[in-house]
């Protein structure tokens, strides 16, 4: 669903909402020895990235849950998520419920921890290297210019 | 455009048909206004995070969903549009996607002759290049020879750009959100330049919440602001108006604006190209993510008969991980193996339309859903690829936990029939003498072949039209 906000939309976690998220990211990413786990990973903050995007449905639907995830019990969070996760095994329309929530819960949780924001190593953990070298592509244009004026 | 003057032409939407439009229109002499609900950047401000790619350039912070949420749907909210996102693949449509067009809509230009002198202006834009194998990375080797082990056709791939500078170690998948390089030929850097050299207007940060058509001009309102900031309401008048928000939001403006009263096809036939990424995981690295992101496409008679085409293709760690099922250390172990990941994604030819409404509140909602043929095109190419990712070593092979729909097209369907079509074969709204669209939202049926080229083809052919009807 898109919708049509004109008020200005909230930027930041409250910190019971914050503190949902990182119990929530935390049985999604667990962490070890290699990688940190979602709360190690001191993301929170970043939402103030992502909320302003949101359609204003999926964003109160979102912070309801982190609400929510502050108070659950850690195994109540961890059931929703596998029963989340697996969709594929109910019936329709349960499953597209599930999917809903699988795809939300997993694309908040995931985009704020494997865009590796804070240089964490957890691009280097995974092998991730990809760049664009803009330094040598300006100074191809600068040159290309300095040859032109000649 | 001059202080105080009424533009002839408002553009709503600035992808690849708005800007091509645009550039058409402000070179014949027309003033033109070009309004964008997304921002406006260059190579040096494209996001670079990809939480910021996914949130800036995308409607609904990265994806929106079908009701159902069998499908994430990716739809672009930039200037450049799809252009700036792609992976700027570059087709002709073949004799069976033109003639099912033409036998479709009734439109008799959807033939391969008739359609050339539009494909070879479009072409003429932009530079092409066949995208080289001397940089190919092992998911492209992977892809190939996987071809070659079952016997399947593959071809490689010519691609908008210009120069990817691969030997400074570039790779094109940090591009997906926009070039760093300027060399994916966008209609940002290709259009836009040239219709404001002519006197066109751009303004972005502009949602177009609303059109009316009155007897002597057009009127068009709209929510001004960045995203997450109080935004203000503002209206324009023009002579002409041309739709270019794509297939979901042409369908929905014009849905919210009343427009569907009498035109009965409205927001019906909506098409996606359903995609499904399957990945192969290897013993030894195969890099997925470095250099060209692409090499090669399937063209493979047979797949086509079956309605479904094979891509090579790849994404950066987050989308990676939403489409591994599965969370948890199960997941992180796998998400470690990243490097590890090959991927080959079935692209279907989906027959069964969707549909695009409008709620109480406003809000659009998806419909869409895979009917049993289009399942049974998706099961054809996931089999084929798990036989391409089976005789090259693959020791496990995954399927990927989401429907993608990329191709978003149809809604506003081209053609004579008022009772099936939307817009006529002059790009003009039924019923309408003054607003006009030729994006993906007119295509009456899902090609089957990456849209983008014949977008910007249909979109000169349309600018003819429009400059025509304006000098009337």
């Amino acid at each position: 669903m898109t919708d049509m906000e004109t008020a200005p939309s909230p930027k930041n976690l409250t910190p019971t909402q914050a503190r949902g998220l990182d119990r929530l990211g935390d049985i999604l990413i667990p962490g070890d020895e290699d990688l940190p786990s979602f709360s190690q990973a001191n993301l929170t903050g970043d939402m103030s990235r992502m909320l302003p995007y949101m359609n204003e449905a999926d964003r109160s639907s979102l912070l309801l849950l982190m609400t929510a995830c502050a108070f659950l019990p850690t195994f109540a969070i961890r059931a929703l998520v596998a029963l989340a996760a697996g969709w594929r095994r109910a019936p329709e329309p349960v499953a597209g419920v599930l999917r809903m929530a699988n795809i939300g819960i997993k694309g908040v949780v995931h985009s704020l921890y494997w865009s590796d924001l804070h240089h964490g190593g957890i691009h280097p953990a995974i092998g991730y290297n990809a760049t664009i070298n803009e330094a040598a592509y300006e100074a191809s244009l600068k040159t290309a210019n300095q040859q032109e004026e000649k | 455009m001059t202080a105080n003057s009424l533009p002839d032409v408002i553009v709503v939407g600035a992808g690849t048909s708005g800007l091509n439009i645009a550039r058409e229109l402000a070179a014949s002499g027309l003033d033109c206004l070009i309004l964008e609900a997304g921002g406006r950047y260059d190579r040096h401000t494209y996001p670079r995070a990809e939480i910021d790619g996914s949130a800036q350039l995308f409607w609904g912070g990265g994806v929106e969903l079908n009701t159902d949420a069998s499908l994430a749907i990716l739809r672009p909210k930039v200037v450049g549009g799809g252009s700036i996102v792609n992976q700027a693949l570059m087709d002709r449509f073949d004799d069976i996607a033109l003639d099912d067009f033409r036998n479709s809509s009734g439109v008799d230009f959807f033939s391969t002759e008739a359609m050339a002198p539009y494909y070879d202006r479009a072409e003429h834009n932009i530079c092409l290049q066949t995208v080289s194998e001397q940089h190919r990375n092992r998911n492209a080797e992977i892809f190939d020879a996987g071809f070659d082990h079952n016997g399947y056709q593959n071809a490689p791939l010519r691609r908008a750009q210009a120069d990817c500078r691969f030997e400074d170690g570039n790779s094109c998948i940090e591009c997906l959100f926009g070039c760093r390089i300027d060399s994916k030929q966008s209609t940002a850097i290709t259009a836009l330049p040239k219709a404001e050299a002519d006197g066109a207007t751009m303004i972005a940060d502009v949602e177009v919440t609303l059109v009316e058509e009155l007897p002597d001009k057009v009127r068009v309102t709209g929510l001004v602001g960045k995203p997450g900031t109080a935004r203000k309401p503002q209206t324009w008048v023009a002579s002409r108006l041309v739709l270019a928000a794509g297939a979901i939001g042409n369908s929905s403006l014009l849905l919210r604006s009343g427009f569907g009263q009498g035109r009965p096809a409205l927001g019906c036939e909506f098409y996606v190209h359903p995609q499904y990424m399957n990945f192969g995981v290897y013993d030894e690295p195969v890099n997925a993510h470095l250099g060209p992101l692409q090499n090669y496409k399937s063209a493979d008679p047979g797949f086509r008969r079956q309605g479904f085409k094979l891509e090579n293709v790849f994404a950066g760690p987050s989308s990676i991980a939403l489409l591994i099922p599965g969370f948890g250390l199960e997941h992180q172990q796998m998400m470690k193996k990243y490097a590890h990941l090959a991927c080959v994604e079935v692209c279907v030819r989906d027959t069964n339309p969707g549909r695009i409404k409008v709620n109480r509140k406003g809000q659009t909602i998806i419909e869409k859903k895979l009917n049993r043929e289009d399942v049974s095109r998706r099961e054809a190419g996931a089999a084929a690829i798990r036989n391409i990712f089976l005789s090259t070593g693959a020791k496990q092979l995954i399927e990927g936990d989401a429907g993608i729909g990329l191709h978003l097209m149809g809604g506003c369907a081209i053609g004579k029939d008022k009772k099936t079509s939307v817009i006529d074969p002059d790009f003009t709204l039924h019923g309408s003498r003054r607003i006009h669209s030729a994006d993906s939202s007119v295509f009456p049926l899902a090609p089957g072949i990456n849209p983008a080229l014949t977008i910007a083809a249909i979109s000169l052919r349309a600018a003819e039209a429009i400059a025509a009807a304006s000098r009337k």
